[in-house]
Formats: structure tokens, sequence, C-alpha cells
């Protein structure tokens, strides 16, 4: 009977330690709890004086506290400016993002401008702008053995095809200019080539190393077979404008090369010189590394070499 | 026992609520002491109920509905975003692009939107904004104009657009919206616009799709695998949720594709057709160049083509290749055959000489000479080059009917050379179970069957390379998207006459361009001579069928020429064909202008050799009549007496070193 009351206290429930004294309406319990309760509340006092003992501890306790509330800070501050510098760098990515967007979509223009300034019908074009005629039959110098030469074939003087020789369509431009009948004044020369010139010079920023890596690999593969001389042609640098300057030297003199044996020199002592060269650059791309491109003065060499510099930057 | 229940009593009242005013109600316990275990009772089995239902709704939510709320949710929140691959290129064979693809832009809008939104002042809004896109992208003012006052939900403005200036119009004009495209470019225009054929943008599949030539025969291996990303995107907006990426499968790029074309040549051989086509007028008219060792395709031109950058306006009759798919006889470039058979069995030697009457009866009709003449002694290279019917169906009949028919399957006529281009045509031979008495008499001469001008380049190419017949192929390699390149696998080379009958052969042909000091040793192809080389060709010239009676037409011919540079050692292989050109038109003129090309621009060593001249006739005709020629094509070419002969070019030429 009596257990239930002596154990109550005991589950150390002051909950109901306090509903005990609320019920005042049983007096038989009430001095029970109240001398259950007393003995826990005077062990109460003991408590301080325990703590007395561990207060020297309190420096200790204080440190941890500051230790961690400065950690916490600390953490706060890093969160915050790791936050920030991400924030930041994000706008950085975000512009070089869009930098690197407007620089390929340039590239892939240039490329497309350069691709359609170089196919054939485009420098065919240009070349009859400048007034150059492709040379029909030719007549060939053959060197013999002893350096005696002999002249094959009857060098004829090249005569430009009647106005408005190329067919439908096969014009570098889907409205071929009407330029074609200027003969090649020096004005005329100027603006494709400065045109060219423009492209090429835009374009050499713009692509990047393993661009000319791929020229470099293309000319390497060798895709002119019989040009044996000019096999680092499709190098975008200046030195394949030397290596031409040097075969136009070596051709003048004609039996330098052995080579020039069977190849022609074409007559060129007959046809005008702007006729011959201008076969060569309408030739395009392999063909005009033909080496007998003749050393012509003034503009229409020069076109014939930015022609080839354009050629290697594809 | 009794006590015990009121103690628990305050216990529960206290858990159940402690306040004030339950301790004023505690007088009415007696009557309601059941109330709160019953309330309990029930709230107990109120709240087992409702977990018993949550439990219930739970399994059925995560076990029968699973699927249907997945599938809806993931419809809301999950959107499939397509990764467009990059079509491939067309390269030539030195790796110069003839096909390639940007990145562009169309630019698109809701004039409908517009017009709600800017109420009266639309129509100045609009016309401004006209104004300005035509500014930005070159378009046609009024045409945009038109298309933003349209009542539409969606129009086009303009297709294509790099997407630089895309980007430049949209910022100004918040209403416009860009779409992704893909532009394909031809830089070269028309060249080589047969074969590589046209690639436009697709809008259901949204992607380049081939419509013709190569870009279509071969749009699986160009066009790529798409590439697929499945990313968490707001409600009803297309902006994606950073991170939320649950699935990316990359892009591959379509492969490029390499071709034996030269582009510099193609676009030689493409011009100097149309001019000769149209200077001579010609409907139409095909020329092949082949590599003579390796049977690859340099140049394939057709005199009629298209600009694929204005497809749309193109003439629908320019769009196919006819040098593939328009058969045609090839008339006496096909009697290559019969002296390659009466050579490889023996039946003559190229200096036999046969009695050649002016006709000759085949069954029920009688074969003539383009030419009137009386019974001649030619030899057989003296048939080849004045190009006699008579004297070559007397040939053929030596050879027989059955070893003649062998030949022309060796040569690969009736067969499809398997190029590699689409819509290919085998040609036509009568099967050998189908001839008839006169067919005998057509066959020899290249009249009753057909052949395509590439077919025309291939026979002459085993001729070329000692009697090895290598089936023409187009694309040199596939490079993969990895790079790698794969070669097209070698086709198998076909042994058609042996390497001293191509000897004999290549030196009869070089007869048929011989300008002799006579008329009598004057070949019919001398236009095609080039000097300081020897060529060896034939001429051909073969009625065309009229239509409406069904009968050989006595006007129109096709006018071909086949041959190889240079004749000792041959390096190019030029077939030509020439639809209906006016009366007199030979096609030799033209061989000799690509072949003059090829020799400048090739660098070809001059002959060392002069052509020799060969005996043709072993004694003199009647001079009037070689200058009988009444007909076009060979007879055309025939020489007239009385021309003064000029010197062999290359006579006393001293070989070099």
């Amino acid at each position: 009977m009596s257990a239930p009351v002596v154990e109550r206290p005991r589950a150390g429930s002051t909950r109901a330690a306090t509903a005990a004294t609320r019920t005042a309406t049983r007096p038989k319990v009430q001095p029970a709890a109240a001398v259950r309760a007393r003995p826990q509340r005077d062990e109460r006092p003991a408590r301080p004086a325990a703590r007395t003992v561990v207060r020297p501890a309190v420096p200790g306790r204080a440190k941890f506290v500051l230790t961690v509330m400065v950690l916490l800070g600390i953490g706060l501050v890093a969160t915050l400016w790791l936050s920030t510098a991400a924030a930041a760098d994000s706008y950085r990515l975000q512009d070089a993002r869009a930098a690197a967007r407007d620089l390929s979509e340039r590239s892939e223009r240039l490329h497309r401008d350069v691709a359609a300034l170089q196919s054939p019908p485009a420098l065919a074009q240009r070349a009859t702008e400048l007034g150059m005629v492709p040379a029909k039959d030719p007549a060939r110098l053959v060197v013999a053995a002893d350096g005696t030469t002999m002249v094959v074939g009857e060098p004829t003087v090249a005569v430009a095809p009647p106005a408005a020789a190329a067919p439908p369509g096969l014009g570098g431009d889907p409205a071929p200019a009407t330029a074609a009948e200027v003969p090649a004044a020096t004005s005329v020369a100027a603006a494709p080539q400065s045109v060219l010139a423009a492209a090429i010079a835009a374009v050499e920023p713009a692509v990047e190393e393993a661009e000319a890596a791929e020229a470099a690999e293309q000319a390497a593969e060798g895709d002119s077979p019989t040009s044996g001389t000019d096999a680092t042609d499709g190098d975008t640098d200046a030195t394949d404008t030397d290596t031409d300057t040097a075969d136009t030297d070596a051709d003048t003199d004609s039996d330098a090369d052995t080579r020039t044996g069977t190849r022609s020199d074409r007559a060129r002592a007959a046809s005008t010189d702007t006729d011959s060269t201008s076969d060569d650059s309408a030739d395009a791309r392999t063909g005009a590394r033909s080496t007998g491109t003749s050393g012509t003065s003034g503009t229409s060499g020069t076109a014939a070499r930015s022609t080839r510099t354009s050629t290697g930057t594809g | 026992m009794p006590a015990a229940p009121p103690r628990t009593r305050p216990a529960g009242a206290a858990r159940s609520s402690p306040s004030a005013p339950r301790k004023g109600g505690r007088g009415r316990t007696g009557v309601r002491t059941p109330d709160p275990r019953r309330r309990l009772r029930v709230g107990q089995l109120v709240l087992v109920a409702a977990l018993v239902l949550a439990t219930l709704k739970l399994v059925v939510v995560q076990g029968p509905q699973a699927g249907t709320l997945q599938t809806g949710s993931a419809r809301q929140r999950t959107s499939e975003i397509a990764l467009p691959a990059e079509r491939g290129r067309l390269l030539d064979r030195s790796g110069a692009p003839l096909a390639f693809s940007v990145e562009a832009r169309a630019l698109v809008t809701n004039p409908r939107l517009i017009a709600t939104t800017k109420g009266a002042g639309t129509a100045a809004y609009v016309t401004e904004m006209a104004a300005g896109i035509a500014q930005a992208t070159g378009a046609d003012a009024t045409a945009l104009r038109t298309a933003l006052e349209s009542d539409k939900g969606y129009v086009v403005l303009v297709p294509l657009v790099d997407p630089d200036v895309a980007r430049a119009v949209r910022e100004k004009y918040p209403e416009i919206a860009e779409e992704k495209r893909e532009s394909r470019q031809y830089p070269g225009g028309a060249l080589a616009a047969n074969v590589v054929g046209v690639a436009s943008w697709n809008a259901t599949d949204q992607k380049l799709t081939g419509l013709m030539g190569l870009e279509s025969s071969q749009d699986n291996l160009l066009a790529g695998q798409d590439g697929l990303r499945v990313v968490d995107t707001a409600e009803g907006s297309s902006a994606v949720i950073p991170g939320s990426t649950r699935f990316e499968r990359p892009a591959t790029p379509g492969s490029d594709l390499q071709l034996t074309l030269d582009s510099d040549l193609q676009y030689t051989v493409q011009r100097q057709l149309a001019e000769y086509a149209a200077e001579k007028g010609a409907k139409g008219g095909s020329a092949v160049v082949l590599d003579s060792a390796t049977g690859q395709v340099l140049a394939m031109a057709n005199a009629r083509t298209f600009d694929p950058r204005a497809f749309s306006k193109a003439d629908e009759s320019t769009l196919g290749n006819p040098s593939v798919s328009s058969p045609y006889e090839p008339g006496s470039v096909n009697k290559v055959v019969t002296m390659a058979a009466a050579l490889e069995y023996g039946t003559a030697s190229p200096d036999k000489v046969f009695a050649v009457p002016g006709s000759i009866r085949v069954a029920d009709r009688t074969v003539s000479d383009a030419w009137n003449h009386g019974t001649e002694d030619y030899t057989l290279t003296g048939i080849l080059a004045k190009s006699s019917n008579v004297g070559t169906i007397m040939a053929a009949r030596d050879v027989g009917e059955d070893r003649f028919a062998d030949m022309l399957g060796r040569f690969g006529l009736g067969q499809r050379t398997g190029v590699g281009l689409p819509g290919e045509s085998p040609g036509r031979v009568p099967a050998r179970e189908t001839w008839s008495g006169s067919t005998f008499g057509n066959l020899p001469i290249g009249q009753g069957l057909s052949v395509t001008a590439l077919q025309m380049a291939g026979m002459y190419q085993a001729v070329a390379n000692d009697g090895i017949r290598v089936p023409p192929r187009i694309v040199e390699a596939t490079i993969g998207p990895d790079g790698v390149r794969t070669p097209t696998p070698a086709p198998d080379p076909v042994r058609v006459v042996s390497p001293e009958t191509a000897q004999k052969l290549r030196t009869m042909l070089t007869a048929v361009t011989q300008d002799g000091h006579t008329a009598d040793s004057r070949g019919t192809g001398a236009a095609a001579a080039i000097p300081g080389y020897q060529v060896a060709g034939k001429t051909g010239t073969a009625q065309q069928v009229d239509p409406t009676c069904g009968c050989y037409a006595s006007s129109t011919y096709w006018i071909t020429f086949a041959g190889m540079l240079p004749a000792q050692d041959p390096r190019y292989v030029v077939a030509i064909m020439l639809d209906a050109p006016q009366g007199g038109t030979s096609a030799a003129p033209l061989f000799h202008e690509i072949g003059s090309y090829l020799a400048q621009r090739e660098k070809l060593p001059v002959s060392p050799d002069p052509q020799p001249v060969q005996t043709l006739v072993t004694h003199a005709p009647p001079a009037a009549a070689a200058a009988q020629a009444a007909t076009p094509g060979d007879a055309a070419s025939v020489p007239v007496d009385g021309v003064a002969p000029a010197p062999a070019p290359v006579a006393g030429a001293t070989p070099p070193g």
C-alpha cells in the first residue's frame, strides 16, 4: 500500500512532488512527501560547495568559450569572404566566357572568309580583276645535258578571253563584280590585295597555334608532290615569301636547276610577264606553288605572293 | 486497491490539464468520471485510425501510384536539351574545304504579340524594327516589315544570321528571339556542286539534312550523333536550375569526308567544259578526269551546274550529276573494245591490213562509213585512227561474238562502277542471249549500248594502266570525329587485257591524234594533240534516239572523246561527252585544253620522243573521197584535202638528260 508512496519521490519526479504539495486534500500524503522533499532540498546547498572546488577551472572554460567564439567568428568571416570571392569570380567567369565566345565566333567568321577567298573561283576572279589571263599553250624550253636549250612549241602572246568568261555560278561571289574588263591598273590591284591582307592580318592573332601546326602538317604531308622546294608552303610566316623570291631567282637562271630541263620555263621572253604570272596565280593553291612563277616586279608579283600566304592560313 | 484509482486520477488530470479551472470542475467528477477515459480511448482510436489511413495512403502513393506521379513530376521539372552535333566537312584531296558548317542563328518573333503590346504604336514600331534588323543583317526591309505585320504567332524573320549580329538585334528589340541553326558553307559555289550536293536546315529534325549529292548519300556519316542533357528547369521556362544536370551524353560530331577531287583541276575542267559547251551550243556535257594508276576521280564536271549558295533559285534540270547518272551511246569511242579484243586474242595486229569497202551488210541492215570511199587497204591502226565502222566490224567478226561480249564486260560496261556517288547508272549492254543478227553490227561501233562518262573514263583507264582496270573512287578517306583517318578500301582491280595489248593499243590510239603530212596519215582527233607530248585518245560520234519516232535521229549526236596523257606513260585519263552540240563539233579541242592545263599544272615532262607517224592506209585513195565529210563529229574531223601539213611540233627535239 504505502510502497508506491515511498517509491514516487525515489523516481525523482519533481513534478510529482509539486503535484503532491498541491494536493492539500490529502493530508496523509503531505507529510510523507514533505519529508521526502526536504532532504532533497537540503542536499542542494551542498552543490555550491562542490562548485567551489571546480571553480579554479572557470578561466579554462572561458578560454574554451572564447576559442569557440573566435573560431566561429573566423568561420563566419571566411564564409563571407569565400562567397563574395565566388560571386566576384562568377562575374569574371561570365566575362571570360563571353570573350571566349566572341573570339570563337570571330575565328569562325574569319575562317569562312578565308575559305571563300582562297577557293579557286574567287582566286580566278581576282586574277581576272588584276588583268591576268590563263596562258593557253606555252612553249617550253628543254635544256639538254650539255646546257643547250631548245624551244618546244611556239611561243605566243596570251590573249585575254572575251568578256563574261566565267560561266554562271563559278564566280567568286554570287554576284560577280564587273571589274573584269578593267585592265590591270594598280588601283584595281590595290583593292583585292588590301582585302586579302586585312583578312590575313585579322586571322593571324585570332587563330591559335594549333592552326599553324595544322597548316604545317598539311604542308608536311606534301599536298603538292611535284613541287619539291616548296615543302613548307603551308606556313603562314614570312619565310614563305622568302622561299618564293629565291625560287624565282633560281628559275631565271634556268640552268641551276636540273629539273628545269623537263619543266617549262614557259617562254617568258615571248609572252608578257604579267600573263605568265597570271596563269600561275590563277592556278590557285597547289598549282600556284609551282616554281615557275616568274619574277615580275610590281603589283602582280606581290599579289601572287599574298594569295599564297592567305592560302597557308586556311 | 481502492486507494489506487483516486491516486492515479490526479496524476492523469495533472497530465492532461494542469490548469486551475479543472480543479473547480473536479466537483463534478462524480458525474464525469468515465468521460476522460472514453475520450482517451476515442482519441487513441482516432489517432490509430489516422495513422492507419496515413499508412494506407503512403502504401498507395509509394506503390501503385508511384509511376504516374513520378512521371508527372518529371514532366513538370525535367527538360531534355539536345546538344547539336556539328556536321562533318567535305574536303578536296589537298584538304581544302568544299563544304563546311558554321554556327548561325535564326531571328524569330511573334507579330501578334507585338501588335497586342504596342497597340496603336505598332505600325511605327514595326517599321523602325524592320529597318533596324535590315541594317544589321542585310535582309530586305520590305519583306521584314510584311512579316512583322502579318497576323501570325510565329515568323522566321531572317533564317541565317551570325551569332553576334543576332545577339545585338535581340538586345535592341526584346521581342525578337534567337534560334540555333547551323549554316552550311560552300566556299567554291558551283565548284563540284553536282558531286557535293546540298544540305539545308530541316526544321523538323532541327538539324542540317542533305538534299542531294554526297551530302545526301553520306548523310549518316556527316551528320554525327546529337548529344542529350537532362536538366531541371523552372516550370514553364527554359531557365536551367544550376547543378541539376541528371544525365549528359555529349554530341558526337560528324565525320569529315575527303574526296579525291582536286579543286583547281575541277574548277578548270568545269569552266572549260561550260565555255566549250556554250560555244558549241550543246544541251549539256560531262567531263571526267581520272588518275590512271589509282582510278581516283580528280575532276568530274557537268556543263550545266548550279550554285548551292543560291539553291532555291537553281534550275531543277541542273541539279543532278549526269556524269554518273545519264548514260549515252558512246559511239566510236567504244571501238577500243573491238581493237583490244582483236589484239588480245591475236586475230589482228596493229599493222594487219584490211581491205575495207565503203559499206558492209550485217544481217538485215547496211553499215557504212561516215565518208564515202571505195575498197581501201587500211591497217588496223588506220581503221581506229580514221574511225572506220566497216573496218571495225570486219575486225570484230574475226574476234567472234562471244569473245567480244566477254570483253565488253571486262571493260566494265553495263556494270556500276561503285564510285560512291548516289544515283549511279550501270548503263545498258544488251545481254548476249538477246542479241539479234544486227546487234553485232552495232555494238562494235558503239551504238546500241549505253555508258556513263565515268564508265567511258574507266575503259580508257584500263588501257592507260597496262590493262588493269581499277574501278574509280571519289571518296578518298573518312576522317572520324576523333581525327582518325580511314581510307576508303581499295577496289578490286580487274585484268582486262595483257600489258602488251595495252601498250599496243596506246600506240594505236596515238594515231588518232596524229597530224601527218598527208590527209591519209591524219587521225580524226588531231585537234587533241598537245605540242611536246604524245597523246592517245579516240573520238566518238553517236546518233541520238529521236523520242518522237524511236529511231536514230539524223541531226543530234553525242560527241565524245576519251584519251590519256602522256601516251607512253599515262598519268591522266580524260573522258568528255557533249550532248547535241551544233554540227561539225568535235570534243578533241576540249581535250586539248584540259590536257594542256594538266601538262602545265603538273609539270609533265616533255615527251622525249616525237610522236611516231603510223601508217593508216597502205595506198593512196582518191583525194576527193576524203573530202566528202558531210556529217558532223568524226566525219568533220576528217581533214579536208589541201590543208597545208604542219611540221611535227617536237620533231628534232633533243631529249633532256
